[in-house]
């Protein structure tokens, strides 16, 4: 979505930013781009740790996510033994919230690879083939992407019924109109670009100009936005288990733990608020970081 | 930007085809409408093929898809396997208040993001600027069910100014109908201000580098209506196709708000109705909420080509 555009305002602050000569202005901007900053450093540390736990969840000495406890119920945050309190069954939260990122880290970036493929080159064939082709799978892309997401995917779920493959598979075929359209973009800005043509002149063929020339151009600010779409997913798959639509019942969940906190709301809201507060965290260090790569490789990638 | 006759006829296209889509949902997907509406009682071969006869079921799938589409377009979208009332009603009855809410999260998330917007368009680069881009790099990461758990938390558990759940009616009392319907309004509207405020925000920068701004202030014209007037106006186009493009995000969100809130809005019938395993409608709300999505961008586009001269005189661009 255009409304994404970080680049433009990048662009549009240069001028002010930078007060220098040109020279200095150019160095300037090298400069910020050969460094990642401590911001994306402290994102990818933190889905390091929700990744690695996920991971050695197993491993960890951690009580079971379905372990009852009838003496330990809602225990408050810091109690012995439980470090983020305890629900009304006297189930450990961390142990929950460890067990539940499971669910959105699977769903998020199986159904973005589902969707990253197939919508990658559909969209670099259209977008280097152009003709009939495009027109025709455009056309299908705006009829899907026409439906709104979360209402289609609760449609699916009520008539195929909710399991965590059904929930990845529905995701990732949304996912792949999504991926068209940006790499088509992509594809139209760098098909007409000088190495293309030269390529083109000594006889390459237009499978390899796209596999060698284009895709490799492409697949940067894909790539970037599948850290950002990964975000998008686990929020839609959270709301799907909010409303009990997801995984079912003793399957821990993030957007399952916010639920079943809910009705806790008035007495004991951490309940609802820890595993929100990590539930963003996940997500707003998928964005910074996909942000951080795709202005990065943005500039590189696409510039004159 | 193709004229106006080739838009139509692409929006009664991509009409039939999200009806298509819709329809293949009840018809293809795995999972038997029959076996889904007799539900707890006995399922024999029998009463299955009772109640395909009654639902049509048994004809073949274009002649059903071609009689479905006559009663859809007769505004009759089938009858509710639960309660057995028209759908169409029932959506009717519903609609006032989606409506209400999705429209009073548009004007609160419209009103935020230009205030917000033209503030950091004018700070470019300054503290303030930064405050604002961090602040909407947060908001971007709360899902709106968190947002709506985290307003009633702070508004209606902790301190009682709006009410945590329920509804009444506008033509019954409009200052409760209001207070009823600010917070899952602004549940629904706060993700949505980042969006709209950067994108002003982005298009202002560029308005106010231009040379008309500089002249328009050497004339000696206040720096308010200089922003507003001038500036502003001319950054708002891309504003109101996106605001149109976010209108299928609201209608998303707004299914969960009303089930969070428990609004009779047609969200929470779209949820309820899968509950109940009330196949029809679950269609019906698919089919309306899609079919309201893809005019209201229609709608956009037109409105669109009106406010912006621009577009009417170029030709078909190629993208």
């Amino acid at each position: 979505m255009s409304a994404l555009n970080q680049s433009d305002i990048a662009q549009a602050t240069q001028p002010e930013a930078a007060g220098g000569g040109a020279q200095a202005q150019g160095r300037a901007a090298e400069a910020q781009r050969a460094r990642y900053g401590a911001v994306f450093w402290v994102c990818l540390a933190w889905l390091c740790l929700v990744a690695g736990s996920a991971i050695l969840a197993p491993v960890l000495p951690l009580k079971g996510p379905a372990a009852v406890d009838p003496f330990k119920r809602l225990l408050g945050p810091g109690a012995p033994g439980y470090l983020l309190g305890s629900d009304e069954l006297g189930r450990d939260v961390l142990s929950r919230i460890i067990y539940g990122s499971r669910v959105s880290l699977v769903v998020g970036c199986v159904s973005v690879l589902i969707g990253l493929v197939p919508g990658t080159a559909l969209g670099v064939l259209t977008g280097y083939l152009r003709g009939r082709i495009d027109v025709v799978v455009m056309w299908v892309v705006d009829v899907i992407l026409s439906f709104p997401a979360l209402v289609l995917l609760i449609a699916v779920v009520a008539y195929v019924g909710q399991s965590l493959t059904t929930v990845t598979l529905i995701l990732g075929f949304l996912a792949i109109p999504i991926f068209t359209r940006l790499s088509r973009a992509q594809t139209l800005a760098v098909g007409e670009r000088e190495f293309v043509r030269a390529a083109r002149a000594v006889g390459a063929t237009r499978w390899r100009v796209m596999r060698v020339e284009i895709l490799p151009n492409v697949l940067p600010s894909v790539l970037s936005y599948a850290l950002i779409s990964v975000g998008l997913v686990i929020v839609v798959e959270g709301s799907l288990s909010f409303l009990g639509l997801s995984v079912s019942a003793p399957t821990p969940s993030w957007g399952g733990l916010i639920a079943e906190g809910q009705a806790y709301l008035t007495q004991d809201p951490w309940l609802v608020v820890i595993p929100s507060i990590v539930m963003c965290l996940t997500v707003l260090a998928l964005n910074l970081a996909g942000e951080t790569l795709r202005r990065r490789y943005e500039t590189t990638g696409l510039r004159q | 930007m193709t004229s106006l006759p080739r838009k139509f006829v692409s929006l009664l296209l991509t009409l039939l085809a999200v009806a298509f889509l819709t329809f293949m949902l009840t018809s293809l997907l795995p999972g038997n409408p029959a076996v889904a509406l007799l539900g707890q009682q006995a399922i024999t071969a029998k009463a299955i093929v009772a109640v395909d006869a009654e639902l049509g079921l048994n004809h073949p799938l274009p002649l059903r898809f071609a009689l479905w589409l006559g009663h859809t377009l007769t505004g009759n979208l089938g009858y509710s396997f639960v309660t057995n009332s028209s759908v169409s009603s029932e959506l009717a009855s519903r609609l006032p208040v989606t409506i209400e809410i999705i429209l009073l999260a548009m004007v609160i998330s419209l009103v935020l993001a230009i205030v917000g917007g033209i503030i950091s368009a004018q700070r470019a680069g300054r503290v303030l600027d930064h405050l604002l881009a961090d602040t909407s790099f947060v908001l971007l990461a709360v899902p709106t069910f968190v947002m709506a758990l985290l307003l009633i938390l702070l508004f209606a558990v902790r301190s009682h100014v709006f009410p945590a759940s329920g509804w009444v009616p506008l033509t019954q009392d409009p200052f409760q109908n209001l207070r009823y319907a600010f917070l899952p309004s602004l549940a629904l509207a706060l993700p949505q201000v980042p969006v709209f405020m950067r994108l002003l925000r982005a298009d202002m920068i560029t308005v106010l580098n231009e040379d008309f701004i500089a002249l328009a202030r050497s004339k000696g014209i206040s720096p308010a209506r200089v922003l507003l007037g001038h500036a502003f106006r001319l950054s708002s186009f891309s504003l109101v196709t996106v605001a149109g493009l976010q209108v299928g995000f609201l209608l998303g969100g707004t299914v969960i708000v009303e089930n969070i809130f428990a609004l009779p809005g047609i969200g929470s019938l779209l949820v309820q109705s899968i509950y109940s395993r009330d196949l029809a409608t679950v269609q019906g709300v698919t089919l309306f909420i899609a079919a309201a999505f893809v005019v209201v961008n229609f709608c956009v586009d037109l409105i669109y080509t009106v406010i912006d001269p621009r577009i009417r005189r170029v030709s078909a661009q190629p993208v």
